[in-house]
Order: C-alpha cells, then sequence, then structure tokens
C-alpha cells in the first residue's frame, strides 16, 4: 500500500470497540491479506489497534463501520508466519461488495493485497467448509 | 468418511499463549482432540492454528488431521467449523480430531 493520506472527502471509516459489535451470521470469513501493518493503517485512516487474543493467537486487533453498516476488523496476529493485516468481514455478507466498498473507503486497489479470498466473486459462505 | 491421504500429512500448529496452556497441551496429545470456542464478536466456534510445521524453538502444538480445514481462509491460517464431517460443535466448542506430530510444552 502507497504511503500516502487519503483524501478529506472519503467516506468515513468509523472505529467501533472490539467489545461493541457482534457479527450478523455469528462467525467471519477472511476478505483480503492487506500488506499494510496495523501502524501504518492507523497512522493512514486514524484507525487503532488493541491487543488481543482470539482462537489463533495474540494479535492487534480493530473494528470499523463502514457507510453501509457492514463491520470489517483488521487483525494481525505477531506471531502469523506471513507479513500483513487481514480483514474479516461476516461470513453472511457479500465478499465482491464488502470489498468494492473497502477499498474505496480505503483508497486502495488490489496490488495493496497480498492474498484475496477465492470466494471474492462467488456469494459469501456457499462452497465454504471442507475444502 | 473418504479423507485425500495427501490431507493426513498437512502440518499444523498451535503456539503457546494463555489459552494454549502445557495443560492444554498434554490433553490435546492424549486424547487426539483439538477445541476452539466462539471469538470475539461471533457465537459460533472454530478451532484455528497456523498452516505448516511448528517453527524451529518454538513452544507449542504440531498436529496433523483427517480432517481438512475451511476454505476460504488465509494461506497462514487454517480454521475449522462446522458442524461438518469430521468438525463436532457442542455447545460453545468445535472439535476435531489430531495426531500430535510434535510437542514442546512440556
Amino acid at each position: 500500500m502507497p504511503h500516502r493520506t487519503v483524501s478529506p472527502g472519503r467516506p468515513a471509516l468509523v472505529r467501533v470497540p472490539l467489545d461493541a459489535f457482534a457479527w450478523p451470521s455469528g462467525i467471519d470469513q477472511a476478505l483480503v491479506m492487506l500488506h499494510a501493518e496495523p501502524p501504518e493503517i492507523t497512522a493512514r485512516y486514524g484507525l487503532g489497534f488493541r491487543h488481543d487474543l482470539d482462537g489463533l493467537d495474540y494479535n492487534l486487533a480493530s473494528v470499523a463501520k463502514l457507510p453501509s453498516g457492514r463491520y470489517v476488523k483488521f487483525i494481525r496476529h505477531y506471531r502469523a508466519p506471513l507479513p500483513g493485516t487481514v480483514v474479516w468481514v461476516d461470513r453472511g455478507d457479500s465478499l465482491r461488495d464488502a470489498w468494492d466498498e473497502l477499498r474505496v473507503v480505503l483508497e486502495i486497489d488490489d496490488a495493496a493485497t497480498s492474498w484475496r479470498s477465492e470466494f471474492m466473486d462467488g456469494s459469501g459462505a456457499q462452497g465454504r467448509d471442507a475444502a | 468418511m473418504h479423507v485425500p491421504r495427501a490431507n493426513r500429512r498437512r502440518l499444523y500448529h498451535r503456539r503457546a499463549s494463555s489459552t494454549q496452556t502445557p495443560d492444554h497441551a498434554a490433553l490435546q496429545e492424549q486424547g487426539g482432540e483439538l477445541w476452539g470456542r466462539t471469538n470475539r464478536g461471533g457465537y459460533a466456534p472454530s478451532v484455528d492454528a497456523y498452516t505448516g510445521p511448528l517453527p524451529p524453538g518454538a513452544r507449542g502444538l504440531e498436529f496433523t488431521t483427517d480432517t481438512p480445514p475451511d476454505s476460504g481462509t488465509p494461506p497462514h491460517h487454517a480454521r475449522w467449523t462446522g458442524p461438518r464431517p469430521g468438525v463436532i460443535v457442542e455447545g460453545d466448542f468445535a472439535k476435531i480430531r489430531i495426531e500430535v506430530t510434535v510437542h514442546t510444552q512440556r
């Protein structure tokens, strides 16, 4: 992700406390992995991260609400073998729609990602289990 | 359930943490099961692990399993949700059968 300031008139990215959100479907799904690490995301978008622990490992996490009302969660596991920050959305959400909105809000494109869900062009969680 | 032979040799690992303690690791090895709770913001439990072998010198548990992980996760992250064949969901926990290959939390 190029290090530059976002446009003043871009759609808002509103931070939500980690304890104050819930995935509508009860669980999340990975959307993309950004090259950017949390400090860069904080510097560029003013989105603060918090130390947390989930089922995988210790991490830095932040949740934001997009203009549509959908939640996005940014997670960087400290001991992940790959660099970057993974963005998660609700499992019932359309990955394509979520990515279309997020990239507008963040003013980024596919080049800002090191991985994108193979379900990006599908309809959410269909065919998800038991790869 | 038919499981492709190649999947048996896929390795995964959990790193030592406050929720992956030596006691947990001992139970996981003895019981041959890995359990996972619900993550923040959700109500559906999952079992989560890093893909690949335990890094040299790291404390944790390396394992293999006949149950393939969900698809649609980043390359370093394996996740099992259910219920589906091989993934049991009981209350707040998801469970999979595992075979421990390396245990460095003793």
